[in-house]
């Protein structure tokens, strides 16, 4: 086997060492723009709507992401993919994390009565399972269960600052 | 060797690679077009908004002058509902300057003695214009207050003399695929419709709006001319208006029949009625105070009740919201 072909066959099974410490700070990025024009007052006129939306946007784009990792790993022979997973996956765990401290800290103003009575009354609204198949393209990728349940949760509760329509 | 699968792909998945392909481009490419989009909103010359001064005079009408903090001119004009231009609220801003709003002309009709074609010179000119600052209460739960121009609807409405069967206005607003990209968005049946009933339409505080911030009204804040009505929900104050009606009956609204179980025809300001989805009984108002400024309690007829409560005697603002 030629020297290129075994650094091919190498970089399908392991990444080099650089891609994770990349990715990982890609993945910082948002957060420090968020950061950023928080403290440079940048987050236009209802800035805590702001926060909420976008960081909840990089929690479903994530979400979408993880769950596409295993089947795109396959589909393009390149097992090294999944190593990624676990990473993507914390990272979206942290955006939902800043997405409810935004929520109850600068929406609600930490007002435990009222963040109760809201998430009473969003889990009451309508189905928004067709908001997660518009955002989320297509349900048949998502193969956990609890994943689909979750990003299904995780539009209906961000639907409460989107059109009034939805 | 064989590959180590961590979990098992179902044969549907795999069988939908090329699905997944195909997808995978479109999303990359409108990725794509998205930043240069934003590139391009962002370094083109800057917000064209033929505004220009206008005379006014402090308003005389009651209720017409809230003392709260007016919001920057910069919050007014960069956070907008205007879905003929797309549902962010950053759409208009970036999309209005489409908008062709000269020649502008509103059609007066109906249930009227002279029915009337205005031209937009032609409303600036029938009365005098008065400043008057309202609070604006967007059904969304934010809020913000707007010194705004303009004049009692009722002086437009008395000009074409209502026949007496006449019970409700109709308003109808611009609907131009060229112009607007926003028409592409189904949710509403377009063009956009709102309606009060007579005495609502007749009542002082109703303003007709060819102004604000001692200007006239910027595309996105529904340039030349728009409805105010402070004491209900910012969606029944319909922008870039074209034709007024007269009717019998109660008209068809744009949002209540998109969604009748959440937003009624009458739509009045009530912390006491929730929207199926969400609280009403606080709101953020914007322009002030910034992250950490609390929520406001949201007053019964966004605060004007004293003068606009007696519309409503005897009704159940439960079952008429």
């Amino acid at each position: 086997m030629t020297e290129s072909l075994r650094r091919r066959a190498g970089w399908r099974i392991r990444f080099p060492r650089w891609v994770k410490p990349t990715i990982f700070t890609a993945c910082l990025l948002p957060f420090a723009y968020l950061l950023w024009a928080a403290f440079a007052n940048q987050l236009g006129a209802n800035p805590a709507e702001t926060l909420i939306r976008s960081t909840g946007d990089w929690v479903l784009r994530g979400l979408c992401l993880v769950l596409l990792l295993t089947p795109l790993s396959n589909w393009i022979q390149t097992p090294a993919l999944v190593s990624l997973r676990r990473m993507l996956g914390l990272f979206v765990y942290f955006y939902v994390t800043l997405h409810l401290i935004s929520y109850a800290l600068f929406d609600m103003g930490l007002d435990l009565v009222a963040i109760v009575a809201d998430g009473l009354m969003s889990s009451n609204a309508r189905s928004s399972r067709w908001v997660c198949w518009r955002l989320c393209c297509s349900q048949r990728w998502l193969s956990h269960r609890l994943t689909q349940w979750f990003a299904r949760w995780a539009v209906s509760g961000g639907s409460s600052y989107t059109a009034p329509s939805m | 060797m064989a590959t180590p699968r961590l979990i098992v792909t179902p044969e549907s998945v795999w069988l939908q690679r090329r699905q997944l392909l195909k997808l995978a481009g479109i999303s990359a490419a409108s990725g794509v077009g998205l930043g240069a989009g934003a590139v391009w909103a962002q370094t083109r010359s800057p917000q064209v908004q033929p505004v220009v001064p206008m005379a006014s005079t402090p308003s005389q009408v009651r209720g017409a002058r809230a003392t709260d903090k007016v919001a920057p001119w910069k919050d007014a004009t960069t956070y907008n509902n205007f879905y003929e231009f797309g549902t962010d609220k950053s759409d208009p801003y970036n999309e209005a300057h489409r908008l062709i709003t000269s020649p502008w002309q509103v059609r007066v009709e109906g249930l009227v003695n002279k029915p009337t074609t205005f031209d937009i010179d032609d409303l600036r000119r029938l009365t005098p214009i008065e400043e008057r600052i309202y609070r604006l209460r967007c059904v969304e739960g934010w809020s913000m207050v707007i010194p705004w121009l303009g004049y009692s609807l009722s002086n437009l409405i008395a000009k074409v003399q209502p026949q007496g069967s006449a019970k409700y206005v109709a308003f109808q607003t611009l609907a131009d695929r060229e112009t607007m990209p926003g028409l592409r968005y189904g949710g509403l049946d377009w063009p956009y419709s709102e309606g009060l009933r007579l005495d609502e339409a007749m009542h002082p505080l109703t303003l007709l709006t060819l102004g604000m911030y001692g200007k006239t009204l910027p595309n996105q804040s529904g340039a030349p001319v728009r409805l105010v009505v402070p004491w209900k929900y910012g969606f029944k104050s319909a922008k870039s208006i074209v034709t007024i009606r007269l009717t019998e009956k109660q008209p068809k609204t744009a949002w209540n029949e998109a969604a009748p179980h959440e937003y009624g025809f009458y739509s009045n300001v009530n912390p006491a009625v929730n929207h199926p989805r969400w609280s009403q009984a606080t709101e953020r108002r914007l322009g002030e105070g910034g992250l950490f400024a609390k929520r406001l309690e949201t007053q019964l007829f966004n605060g004007y009740a004293d003068e606009v409560g007696q519309l409503y005697a005897g009704m159940d603002l439960r079952r008429n919201f």
